[in-house]
C-alpha cells in the first residue's frame, strides 16, 4: 500500500507546515497588509491638498514605494497560503510577472511535471526569486535564461544572464548583491542543496542542485 | 453626477484602512461618507443611508461579503460596488465577478484607481472589472470538470480510504468507484492516486481540512 503511505505522508505533512504558514500569512493579512493599505490613503489624501512641486512629487515617489510593498506583501501572503502550487507553476508565474514588468528577453526550460518535496517547494522558490531579482536590480541584462532539469534524484536549476560581471562592478553593488547572496547560499545549505555562482563565455551563470 | 452628491458607504473591518480611506476620499471631493466594520453593520447601514457606493473589504468578521453583495445589488441595481481586498487568489476574482460586483481593486492600489472603478460603475452597473480578471477566467475555464460524483471518490481517496469502503461510503459497487478512478486519472492526467491528489490539490478542485 505504497500509494497509501504517500498520499497520507502528504497530508499529514501538508497539514503541520499549513497550519503554522496560514497562522503567519493571517497576521500580515491582518495587520502589517492594513497599516501599508492605510498609510497608503493618508498618502494620497496628502497628495491631493499638496501644491505641484518638489513636495508632491516626493509624496507622489512614497506612494508609488508603499503600492510596490503593498504588491510584495500581497505575493509573499499568497505564498505563505497557497502551498499547494507546484514550484514549476510558481516558477512560470514568478517569471510571467518579470516579464510584464521588465524589458528583458526571458528563455524559460521548465521540466514538467515537477515532484519536489513540498517542505522545500517555497525555500527553493525564494532562492529562485532572490536571484533572479538581484539580476534585474544588479546586473543591467538584457537576457535571462532558465533552465530546469530533474531525474528521480536531483533537480537542477540553471539561471544564466548577460548582464555586468558581479565581480567587475563597483563596491556598493557588490556589497549588495553579496548580501541576497550569502542568504540563498545559508537557505539552500539547510535544504541540503547547492548554488554556485560563475562568469562564463561573457555571462553570468547561477547553477542550484537539490 | 459631481462626487459631492454622492452617497458613499465603507464596509471595512480595520479601523485604521477606514480612517485612510476617509481622507483620501475627502480629499478627493466626497463628502457623504458612511461606515461599518461587518456584514451585518453593513446590511443596516445599506437599509438605512441608501448609498450610491458601497466599497467593501471581502473578508469581514462575520464572514465574506460576497452574500452581502448579492443582497445590495438586487436591493439597488444601480449601486456601484467596488470589493477592496489584499486577497490575490484568482478563485476569489471570479467569485467576485459573479457576486454582482462592479470591481475589485487591491487595497495597494492608489485612490485615484479606485475612483475610476466608482465612476465606472455608475455609469455600467453592470460591468466588472479587475487587475488579472482575463487570467483568473482563462484558468479557470482549463481547470478539468469532474463530476459531482468523481470528486466525491477523490474526497475519499483523500482519507485513505479502500476502494471497497469508498464504495460502501458512497452507495457504489466497486466496478463503479474503479470507473470514477480512471475517469479521473483520465481527467486529471494522472497514473496514481498519490499523483492525482497532489493535483487535485494544486488546482484548488478539493481542499485539505484545517
Amino acid at each position: 500500500m505504497l500509494w497509501l503511505k504517500s498520499s497520507q505522508w502528504i497530508l499529514k505533512n501538508s497539514t503541520s507546515d499549513t497550519s503554522e504558514r496560514l497562522r503567519i500569512a493571517r497576521d500580515l493579512h491582518d495587520s502589517l497588509a492594513q497599516e501599508i493599505s492605510a498609510l497608503g490613503y493618508f498618502c494620497d489624501s496628502a497628495i491631493a491638498l499638496s501644491a505641484m512641486g518638489q513636495e508632491r512629487q516626493a509624496l507622489v515617489d512614497i506612494r508609488a514605494r508603499l503600492s510596490r510593498l503593498g504588491i510584495s506583501l500581497r505575493d509573499e501572503i499568497a505564498l505563505l497560503r497557497d502551498d499547494q502550487r507546484s514550484f514549476s507553476t510558481l516558477l512560470e508565474q514568478l517569471l510571467q510577472g518579470v516579464q510584464k514588468e521588465h524589458p528583458l528577453t526571458i528563455t524559460a526550460t521548465l521540466a514538467n511535471p515537477m515532484f519536489i518535496d513540498e517542505s522545500k517547494t517555497i525555500g527553493l522558490f525564494r532562492v529562485v526569486k532572490e536571484v533572479i531579482l538581484n539580476i534585474l536590480t544588479h546586473s543591467s541584462a538584457r537576457s535571462m535564461a532558465v533552465e530546469l532539469r530533474q531525474d528521480s534524484h536531483s533537480l537542477e536549476l540553471r539561471i544564466t544572464d548577460d548582464g555586468i560581471d558581479y565581480l567587475d562592478s563597483d563596491a556598493s553593488k557588490i556589497d549588495a548583491h553579496h548580501f541576497g547572496r550569502r542568504g540563498v547560499v545559508e537557505r539552500m545549505e539547510l535544504m541540503g542543496g547547492t548554488i554556485g555562482f560563475t562568469r562564463e563565455d561573457g555571462a553570468n551563470i547561477c547553477r542550484i542542485t537539490l | 453626477m459631481k462626487s459631492e452628491n454622492l452617497s458613499l458607504l465603507i464596509i471595512e473591518d480595520h479601523p485604521i484602512v477606514r480612517a485612510g480611506l476617509i481622507k483620501a476620499l475627502e480629499s478627493h471631493g466626497f463628502h457623504d461618507l458612511h461606515e461599518a466594520a461587518s456584514c451585518a453593520e453593513g446590511r443596516g447601514q445599506l437599509a438605512k443611508v441608501n448609498p450610491d457606493i458601497v466599497i467593501t473589504d471581502l473578508h469581514l468578521p462575520d464572514g465574506i461579503s460576497f452574500e452581502l453583495i448579492r443582497w445590495a445589488r438586487a436591493l439597488k441595481p444601480s449601486l456601484a460596488i467596488v470589493i477592496l481586498t489584499v486577497e490575490s487568489n484568482p478563485n476569489f476574482l471570479v467569485a467576485a465577478a459573479d457576486s454582482g460586483a462592479n470591481a475589485l481593486i487591491h487595497k495597494s492600489a492608489p485612490i485615484s484607481h479606485l475612483i475610476s472603478a466608482i465612476e465606472m460603475a455608475l455609469k455600467a452597473p453592470k460591468s466588472f472589472t479587475a487587475e488579472g480578471l482575463g487570467e483568473a477566467l482563462r484558468r479557470e475555464r482549463e481547470k478539468p470538470r469532474l463530476t459531482p460524483r468523481e470528486l466525491a471518490v477523490l474526497e475519499q481517496l483523500m482519507s485513505g480510504a479502500e476502494l471497497a469502503v469508498i464504495g460502501a461510503r458512497l452507495f457504489i459497487s466497486l466496478p463503479t468507484v474503479k470507473t470514477h478512478l480512471s475517469s479521473i486519472y483520465r481527467k486529471l492526467e494522472c497514473e496514481n492516486r498519490t499523483s492525482a491528489i497532489t493535483k487535485a490539490l494544486s488546482l484548488g478542485l478539493v481542499q485539505l481540512e484545517q
